[in-house]
């Protein structure tokens, strides 16, 4: 089955499917997604009208039996930042729309009237409903619903009531292999899915598979890609304590941003640390280690129970208990779990909504360390569409705007996660130059020297700083198009077998012969592509700039400051 | 806090000895001779084998900037040492010993490398994640310094433990593991010992 791409039209409610042109047939993933962005989405166009363009691409192994590869990329032009933007998720959409033989879906137009839709995905194509039960409602109640009324093994893509009401803080959700909610968290891409009033997306292979050219060469990559992952160290330590093993190691280096970036440590650390949530989690019965996609043998996802040993919450990362706890000066981590579970239902990204939270509190709209305040504001504000839940669900920057705080964490208006620039300058370089606004997935630690990107300029100097970001930058960029989970990239780095038993895959799959030089070829592409939109929608140099609290509010305990300059930054694009 | 600090000798069920371990993030003291270097004072403690230290820990702090070398002495009237397996993500590749990615660190937050004096010194260690679950039972059951209050405040929080406890000595009287709790407040620093109760 030669893959497809799926369109369809919110404005004439109508959907086709097409041949893929061939510009686009060697990407996938974040590749595709920003690929087609880049040509059929007007890059001044307004990220909630017609003009502009999701677009849901599966990796270029999802569906196939690779390790890790079950990650989904969703693209548009961000309500957020007005940036091009690629956010990523498990859950197992990737896998079952690529055995659909789809390429990507291109969800285009508004429709006309209140009227909300769901579409029905299979390997004919997409058939677009009237959706009168399920608008309206949370994202638990719609997945529940749901298991009543599809099969069970049917993938679901959903908004919740804050895509509904287009906030810039919405996520978009996808159904796990527990019927549990994994995030395309940043950016507020569920805004734009709300503005073209698609409640949700089903996915249903039918008996669809993935055509390998060479499975035997296939299967013998997989097999020492798969075992590069599950012996680094790393992954072991991420299937015992998930992300969240960060806590301790970010505040021991004085960079764990505290009470809205004020403090790099965080009395409270050790109560909400990985070590003791795993705790908690095995006193409550819950599961330290599990997949949030079929085939992921790292498992740094957990089930997270409440006192009294029933669900709360899973994928329970550090970002996001950072960004409640710490940033919040929250130190509970059952108040954190549930303000978690409130934002999934919502279909919120706990880190921007976290850090408005933050910017809240010091704006005295409610105190620091008030984790049940949180919760109710999620529940009664943001989750009503009050005036300041709509300020709250807009993110950050739209709290400081509102209150007229002046220490508001965020580049091109997305809130900065949990790892304070002064204190961790690496992130601050991927943070200002970063295409998509402030995130710490952009320049992920992957193989720089396997691929002998590592840089050539003395690492010492600040160019040479800004060259080791530079090429972190672009190896994640092609690791994006393939579907992968980042956290191959540790294996990547360290086990010399990993990255190209992970090329090896992809030749297999389709039958090619990608070199290293390709993938970095690719990378390069793609953060090319993406500025070339950003600067046609009116970015400029400015922007690739950190707020500049951060050069003047010297960081404790260490005080320091971020001391990079603009030329310094603007180097990062020469290549 | 000294080895003459008030003993409290705490007695366990061998499978919740590990629960124990998440003390060790909040950090406990340990003396030791000054100016020591990292590698020796981490070779000194229970299990830490030359390999251990050179394969497992991979990350560690000392007075909260990162370091590479092993050589380096312990610094300061009060040295604080954490010590991690290898992380994840960009920060846990940065942070980690001898990393590529060792350049993106902040200039600002380097350390002294000066030698300082012999006498002893009370290092505040911290154990963290893989390396707790490891070695901490061993630790405890050597000995380790920390306040009254800090193992107040952590059975406090982790009450349910109470019931794994099957003997408590303090200073040398049997205590009621039901209220034994209210004591320790009392107590600025103790010598801490954890055991498996191996009946």
């Amino acid at each position: 089955m030669a893959d497809k791409i799926f369109r369809i039209n919110m404005t004439t409610l109508s959907t086709t499917v097409e041949d893929i042109p061939p510009a686009w047939a060697g990407h996938g993933g974040r590749g595709l997604t920003s690929t087609i962005v880049a040509a059929e989405v007007p890059p001044t166009c307004h990220p909630l009208g017609p003009n502009n363009k999701l677009v849901i691409a599966p990796g270029l192994l999802s569906g196939t039996p690779a390790a890790n590869s079950g990650r989904l990329s969703i693209g548009a032009k961000s309500p957020l930042t007005g940036t091009i933007k690629e956010s990523n998720a498990g859950g197992t959409a990737a896998q079952l729309l690529a055995r659909c033989g789809c390429k990507a879906i291109i969800l285009e137009g508004c429709p006309a009237g209140d009227s909300w839709y769901n579409l029905a995905v299979n390997p004919d194509g997409v058939t677009i409903n009237i959706e009168s039960d399920l608008a309206g409602k949370g994202n638990f109640e719609l997945i529940n619903t749901l298991a009543n009324r599809l099969s069970s093994k049917q993938g679901i893509i959903t908004i919740g009531l804050a895509g509904e009401m287009k906030m810039t803080a919405a996520n978009i959700s996808i159904k796990d292999p527990d019927g549990h909610l994994r995030s395309a968290g940043r950016g507020g891409l569920g805004a734009v899915m709300g503005s073209k009033r698609v409640k949700f997306i089903s996915i249903d292979p039918k008996d669809g598979k993935v055509a390998i050219a060479d499975p035997e060469k296939f299967k013998a990559a997989n097999k020492i890609f798969s075992k590069a992952l599950v012996d680094h160290p790393v992954s072991q330590g991420l299937g015992q304590y998930g992300t969240n093993v960060l806590v301790n190691i970010i505040n021991e280096s004085g960079g764990l941003p505290t009470r809205n970036f004020t403090a790099g440590q965080f009395a409270g650390h050790d109560k909400i640390s990985g070590e003791t949530m795993y705790d908690k989690i095995m006193e409550r019965g819950g599961k330290p280690k599990h997949g949030c996609h079929p085939g992921c043998v790292i498992q740094c996802s957990q089930i997270y129970n409440d006192i009294n040993k029933n669900y709360k919450t899973s994928g329970f990362e550090y970002e996001s208990i950072w960004a409640m706890g710490a940033d919040c000066g929250v130190d509970n981590l059952d108040h954190i779990a549930e303000a978690d579970s409130l934002m999934d239902d919502l279909g919120l990204d706990t880190i921007e909504t976290s850090v408005a939270m933050g910017v809240a509190m010091e704006a005295g709209v409610l105190a620091f360390g008030d984790g049940a305040g949180i919760c109710r504001i999620l529940k009664d504000e943001v989750g009503k569409g009050t005036g300041l839940g709509r300020i709250i669900g807009g993110g950050a920057a739209s709290v400081g705007r509102a209150f007229g705080v002046t220490r508001v964490p965020v580049v091109k208006n997305q809130a900065i996660p949990a790892y304070d620039p002064r204190s961790i300058k690496g992130m601050g370089i991927t943070y200002a130059t970063s295409t998509q606004g402030a995130d710490h997935t952009m320049g992920y630690s992957v193989a720089t020297n396997i691929l002998k990107v590592g840089g050539s300029v003395d690492p010492l100097s600040k160019v040479g700083q800004v060259e080791l970001s530079r090429n972190l930058q672009i190896a994640t960029a092609a690791i994006d198009s393939t579907g992968m989970c980042l956290f191959i990239a540790f294996a990547a780095l360290d086990d010399t077998t990993c990255l190209p038993a992970l090329i090896d895959m992809i030749n297999a799959r389709f039958g090619i012969n990608l070199t290293g030089d390709d993938v970095v070829n690719l990378g390069k592409y793609i953060l090319k592509t993406e500025k070339a939109f950003n600067e046609a929608a009116g970015f400029t140099k400015a922007d690739d700039r950190l707020p500049e609290f951060f050069n003047y509010e010297p960081l404790p305990p260490h005080n320091v400051v971020w001391d990079f300059t603009g030329e310094e930054i603007d180097s990062f694009w020469n290549f | 806090m000294t080895e003459a600090s008030p003993v409290v000798e705490i007695k366990v069920h061998a499978d919740s000895i590990n629960r124990y371990s998440t003390l060790l993030q909040m950090g406990v003291d340990i003396e030791t001779q000054g100016a020591i270097s990292i590698g020796t004072f981490l070779n000194r403690l229970p299990g830490f084998t030359a390999d251990y230290i050179n394969n497992r820990v991979q990350t560690i702090f000392l007075n909260g900037s990162a370091i590479d070398d092993l050589q380096k002495p312990l610094t300061g009237s009060r040295p604080v040492l954490a010590i991690s397996a290898a992380m994840p993500g960009l920060a846990g590749a940065i942070f980690r010993r001898n990393s590529l990615h060792a350049v993106l660190r902040s200039d600002g937050v380097d350390i002294s490398v000066s030698a300082g004096s012999a006498e002893p010194v009370a290092v505040t260690l911290k154990l963290f994640n893989m390396i707790a679950q490891e070695k901490g039972a061993d630790l405890l059951a050597r000995g380790v310094g920390c306040t009254g209050t800090q193992l107040a405040l952590f059975l406090t929080d982790n009450l349910e433990l109470i019931s794994t406890i099957t003997q408590v000595i303090l200073a040398g009287q049997h205590l009621d593991r039901s209220d034994f709790i209210k004591h320790l407040h009392r107590l600025d620093a103790i010598f801490l010992i954890i055991r498996k109760d191996d009946v």
